[in-house]
């Protein structure tokens, strides 16, 4: 996807937002919707000139040589965003102990990190020293999951 | 002064100062890390305080602030890396000293410029914040009104990039902070039936994953391609006396432009340092040396960088406007904790306040401290594959957003706004504005209605008075600013005047 593109992606989401917000602010009474309102139409402006600039831009840069952009790995980072997806949808019912050095090892085996026997001793040490930090020594919660 | 006292003496108990020197030792190692910003580190930090005092925990993130402004010059100097980006000119003169053999006097140079910055905006901090507090406490809801608003638009103008998209994060912070319960008439707003809204987003939540997901998704974005080498330290860190004294004037001015650049809300480390770097070049009577490994270089970009820190912490303390988004994360500790940022912190919570502002000052002496035993130390983590940091930076996201209320509903929420956050990046976007639009957005919101009802509805009464009507016009000129049409009407007085 190219430059503009992503920034109309971008005004159209937010002007869509921005309209949503300001229809149901007529359920609010005066007080409370005075500042959204207000707010919305901001929001609106500003998405249009957003768009405005980057097509001004794009123009402005058709007309002068630049140079390419290191390509970044789109699939890698959309395997490790949904590897976290998962993580999060996992570790509430599965429990903390389960299902960390799991995404730990698997993260750190899929983005080629380090070798498998360092990656599962990263992934032990480091779980055990959070349960330490945030549990023994903070006395904060995590989810316990099948362990609790 | 019976505050200034009790806020020393509470600093100096053993459990403050053993959290101070904690907080600047991970600073120093976050800070040298390249691809980790002090930002980050203090929003993953954030969840780790709530089992503590709050003036411990508020302590113990402002101490990694400093230590991650000094640690960011570690990488810049051995690696060509800015560790932050607030050392982005340290490595202008840094590598060079470190490829002529003179590491260790680079990083020692560095150090003593970050103590003497940081010591200075210290001072300033003390002198200035409760001056401009006692202003601050006379200020009602029409100038509480105006504070927001101009807070909003400055940082949304004065943020790198476009200032449109930079005022757009601002507003759509603001627009998330009015989700949940609206105080004054009672009604849910824009909760849609969802009873985790009604309580709002928490901003702290939406911190976590604005400034630690896109990190963690950034450094995996790229292969590490081949390991640097680091430059060994092999000589003698500390200057001598007569290589402190030819610095003296230029760490003295990057430290007054540090502490004013932090005062401005949206300037932080990485426009002081270029600011003090280019100040110190223009003054000095060896101009062609600067860019070849000339320690006052070092000296310049690193006092500017540190002085940031108290400067910044100015308006975040007196008037609830963070200069910074590393300060909006300081502020979000206090938040945690129920202590909501304004004019208050300077009275109902003096004490917290001043055991802070007193911690800046000691973790300036820890950071020295510690800085000539780590820094060797610390370039081993300079070492550590962005693809192991990027999964351990989740883990500590998720357990950071989980623990605030024990909810599994706030790690979906974290994650989501790391996604948006993400793809914001990926746009040019700036998150700060948008953290700073949620934390100034009840503020806004209360002060608006108050005076509004003062007035009957008419909004004028944000013009009658002297000071409102002031903040809302350099508001409205920081608006303006970033618009063609201030850009046409300054060609066109430039043409009048030629």
């Amino acid at each position: 996807m190219n430059n503009l593109a992503k920034h109309g992606l971008a005004s159209a989401i937010t002007l869509i937002l921005a309209i949503v917000l300001y229809v149901d602010s007529f359920n609010l009474p005066p007080a409370a919707a005075n500042l959204p309102r207000a707010l919305a139409w901001i929001i609106i402006v500003l998405s249009l000139a957003m768009f405005a600039e980057a097509l001004y831009k794009e123009r402005k840069k058709a007309q002068e040589n630049q140079e390419p952009k290191e390509p970044i790995l789109v699939f890698r980072v959309f395997v490790f965003a949904a590897m976290i997806a998962l993580y999060v949808a996992l570790i509430k019912p599965l429990g903390y102990f389960l299902v960390t050095p799991l995404f730990l090892i698997t993260a750190l085996a899929y983005l080629e990190a380090t070798r498998l026997w360092k990656a599962v001793l990263i992934a032990l040490s480091f779980t055990v020293f959070c349960y330490l930090l945030f549990v023994m020594f903070l006395h904060l919660p995590i989810p316990m999951g099948l362990f609790s | 002064m019976n505050d200034i006292m009790m806020g020393l003496l509470n600093v100096v108990s053993p459990f403050n100062l053993l959290v101070i020197a904690a907080g600047t030792g991970l600073g120093i190692f976050v800070g040298a890390m390249p691809g980790l910003s002090a930002t980050m580190a203090i929003a993953l930090l954030l969840p780790i305080t709530f089992g503590m005092d709050p003036a411990s925990g508020i302590s113990m993130l402002a101490s990694l602030y400093l230590g991650a402004m000094y640690g960011g010059s570690i990488s810049a100097i051995l690696l060509r890396t800015p560790g932050t980006p607030a050392a982005a000119a340290t490595v202008l003169d840094g590598y060079p000293m470190a490829q002529q053999g003179r590491a260790g006097k680079a990083l020692g140079v560095s150090l003593t410029a970050s103590l003497i910055g940081g010591i200075i905006s210290s001072i300033a901090l003390l002198t200035i914040a409760p001056a401009l507090g006692k202003v601050a406490l006379s200020f009602g809801p029409v100038e509480l009104f105006a504070i927001a608003v101009l807070g909003i638009t400055i940082i949304g103008s004065l943020s790198s990039g476009s200032p449109i998209k930079g005022i757009l994060s601002g507003v759509v912070g603001l627009m998330i902070a009015l989700v949940g319960m609206d105080p004054i008439s009672g009604t849910p707003r824009f909760t849609f039936g969802q009873i985790y809204l009604f309580n709002g987003i928490s901003f702290i939540i939406a911190l976590i994953g604005l400034f630690s997901i896109p990190q963690a998704l950034r450094l995996v974005e790229k292969d590490d391609g081949l390991q640097k080498v680091a430059s060994s330290i092999k000589d003698k860190m500390l200057p001598t006396f007569k290589e402190l004294k030819s610095m003296t004037v230029t760490m003295l001015r990057s430290s007054v432009i540090g502490v004013f650049t932090g005062l401005i809300p949206g300037t932080g480390g990485d426009t002081a340092c270029w600011f003090g770097y280019n100040e110190a070049k223009r003054f000095s009577k060896e101009k062609e040396k600067f860019g070849t490994g000339h320690p006052e270089g070092v000296a310049a970009a690193e006092a500017a960088n540190n002085a940031v820190v108290g400067g910044a912490l100015i308006p975040t303390i007196t008037l609830g406007i963070p200069g910074s988004a590393a300060t909006a994360v300081l502020l979000g500790g206090l938040m945690v904790h129920g202590i909501m940022p304004g004019p208050t912190l300077m009275t109902e919570h003096s004490l917290i306040t001043y055991t802070l502002i007193w911690a800046v000052m000691l973790a300036n002496i820890f950071m020295f401290l510690e800085g000539l035993v780590l820094t060797r130390a610390a370039v081993s983590v300079t070492k550590i594959p962005n693809k192991v940091i990027a999964p351990v930076i989740v883990i500590l996201c998720v357990i950071g957003s989980f623990t605030i209320n024990n909810s599994i509903v706030d790690v979906f929420v974290m994650f989501t706004f790391g996604i948006i956050g993400y793809f914001m990046d990926k746009i040019n976007i700036p998150t700060a504005p948008m953290v700073v639009g949620m934390i100034l957005g009840m503020m806004l919101d209360n002060s608006m209605n108050q005076s509004l009802l003062m007035s009957d509805g008419s909004w004028m009464i944000f013009l009658r008075t002297p000071v409102s009507a002031i903040l809302l016009l350099i508001a409205l000129i920081s608006v303006l600013q970033a618009t063609p049409l201030f850009g046409f009407i300054k060609n066109r007085f430039k043409k009048t005047t030629i």
